[in-house]
């Protein structure tokens, strides 16, 4: 099959200090991967790349897809906009109908736990709700490919952990190529079919491991055997570094 | 639906707050006509060293036509004034944004010009542009300019670039990260800076009005210290006070409007 997006060799370094070396991985239509590895191994950078947002020094990225969807980390709401404002930002930028736009956003809220809080202000949201609107914005760009940068990273566990698990459950459904980039290795597993094992900085791939623990969409029990399986092939690659 | 703020006092709390606020706010002026009163009551203390409250208040009636017709010039030119800082303003704090190395040296230059004495600038004024109503406006503007365009500026640089990308990534033009993001972020700046502006429109009009011209409240102000009609000095400036707080309300009014995002207690 054709990969709809491709990183050949990337590298990256800010001055004197190497963060990217060497990165190759492809990714398949609809599938979702997460790049996990320590704190400073280039998973943002690595993003930044593929996002455009950044040239690499060397290597190359080869993109299947004209538009992307991004949540950055914390979400990013605009504090200036309601909920509505911020969650059909993409769509206004495309140009489509405030009247049509209404319609497309408020449909999506229910999904997403919003609805009754459309003409709320980031500040009077909670930190969960903040994140499902800023996600809900990122699936609004109709973008085939979806990157998510540390989602739940600044959320508690039991919050984070239900937003996975709902998250999870949705990604089935949502039908796009999902790009999660995360220190969490449950997160990565959780949300993810495969998983790349980065090492530390300069962050190179160091191995892969493909969920054997429930389908793409299926709801994921982290007491599972084969998911306890999976979390331990992956923390034995972190380990060799 | 709009969501209840998070971790909000109960409303019967909030009410009493804002009411002893209000109270405490009143407590100032009421103290200080209390004294006044007292202190012209002293025999020593002839009409035009200190006229009382009440001789003031009746020469505002006396003369509320004459004091109107000269506070409406200086308010005209005080919100044409106002009018030409805050175009000026948000210009050059864009563009001081567009080239932040430039920006940061015009910058400086501001700060600099702000220890000129504008008692100083405004005969300079006067003289390249005569005793007309543009001379008043560029005093105006002279005084308004700085604190418009430095919150301003300070707006642009609360925009974190994450913010930027994140724009970039939804394929926005340029007009779209001003509409959607550079404006918005500078708002509450450029008002905050507005209403300090607001206030020193009506007092960069009155230095104006002192160095010449024909009309406005600096010229009455004049009138009625040439002529040790002390009680009209206190009615005008009694009625410039309360110009500059209406002017004041009203830039705070529509910058509350212009900004329901912005987290604010209300005196």
């Amino acid at each position: 099959m054709n990969a709809i997006l491709r990183a050949e060799g990337l590298c990256k370094s800010y001055g004197n200090l190497a963060v990217l070396d060497g990165v190759t991985f492809a990714v398949e239509p609809r599938e979702s991967l997460a790049v996990v590895g320590p704190s400073g191994c280039g998973k943002t950078t690595l993003l930044r790349l593929l996002l455009d947002l950044e040239s690499p020094d060397r290597g190359a990225v080869a993109r299947g897809y004209d538009h992307v969807g991004y949540l950055p980390q914390g979400g990013l709401l605009f504090p200036w906009k309601t909920v509505v404002e911020n969650v059909g930002l993409p769509l206004e930028l495309q140009g489509v109908s405030a009247r049509e736009r209404s319609g497309i956003v408020r449909k999506e809220l229910g999904r997403f736990g919003l609805a009754g809080f459309e003409g709320a202000y980031p500040r009077e949201l909670s930190g969960g709700m903040a994140q499902r609107a800023a996600l809900l914005r990122t699936v609004l760009t109709g973008a085939p490919v979806l990157f998510l940068d540390e989602p739940f990273g600044a959320l508690d566990t039991m919050t984070r952990q239900r937003l996975q698990d709902w998250l999870g459950g949705l990604t089935g459904i949502l039908d796009r190529t999902l790009l999660l980039v995360t220190h969490d290795l449950e997160e990565a597993l959780v949300l993810c079919s495969r998983v790349l094992v980065f090492s530390p900085r300069p962050g190179a791939v160091r191995g892969e491991v493909r969920r054997t623990a429930g389908d793409r969409g299926a709801k994921i029990s982290r007491l599972d055997e084969r998911f306890l399986e999976d979390k331990a092939r992956v923390l034995e690659i972190l380990e060799k570094g | 639906m709009r969501a209840r703020p998070r971790g909000g006092r109960p409303a019967s709390g909030l009410r009493r707050g804002r009411g002893l606020r209000r109270g405490l706010w009143l407590l100032g002026p009421v103290s200080l006509v209390a004294l006044w009163e007292i202190v012209s009551l002293f025999p020593s203390l002839p009409d035009y060293v200190l006229p009382s409250p009440e001789a003031t208040i009746a020469a505002l009636a006396k003369d509320a036509a004459l004091i109107g017709s000269h506070l409406l010039a200086t308010v005209a030119a005080a919100l044409g004034g106002l009018a030409v800082a805050t175009g000026a303003g948000l210009l050059v704090a864009a563009a001081m944004n567009a080239r932040r190395p430039l920006g940061e040296v015009i910058y400086a230059q501001m700060v600099l010009s702000q220890a000129v004495p504008l008692i100083a600038v405004a005969p300079i004024v006067l003289i390249w542009f005569g005793l007309g109503v543009l001379a008043k406006l560029l005093i105006v503007a002279f005084v308004c300019f700085f604190p418009i365009a430095v919150s301003t500026y300070e707006g642009f640089r609360t925009v974190q670039m994450e913010q930027l990308d994140l724009l970039r990534t939804f394929g926005a033009s340029r007009w779209q990260y001003y509409r959607h993001l550079f404006l918005p972020a500078t708002l509450p700046g450029t008002f905050a800076g507005l209403k300090i502006a607001a206030t020193y429109s009506v007092l960069g009009a009155i230095v104006g009005e002192w160095l010449g011209g024909t009309k406005g409240m600096g010229i009455y102000m004049t009138r009625a210290l040439q002529s040790f009609r002390t009680e009209r000095l206190f009615a005008a400036i009694l009625a410039v006070m309360l110009t500059s707080y209406a002017l004041f309300s009203g830039v705070r009014w529509v910058g509350n409007r212009l900004t329901p995002w912005v987290e604010r207690r209300e005196p």
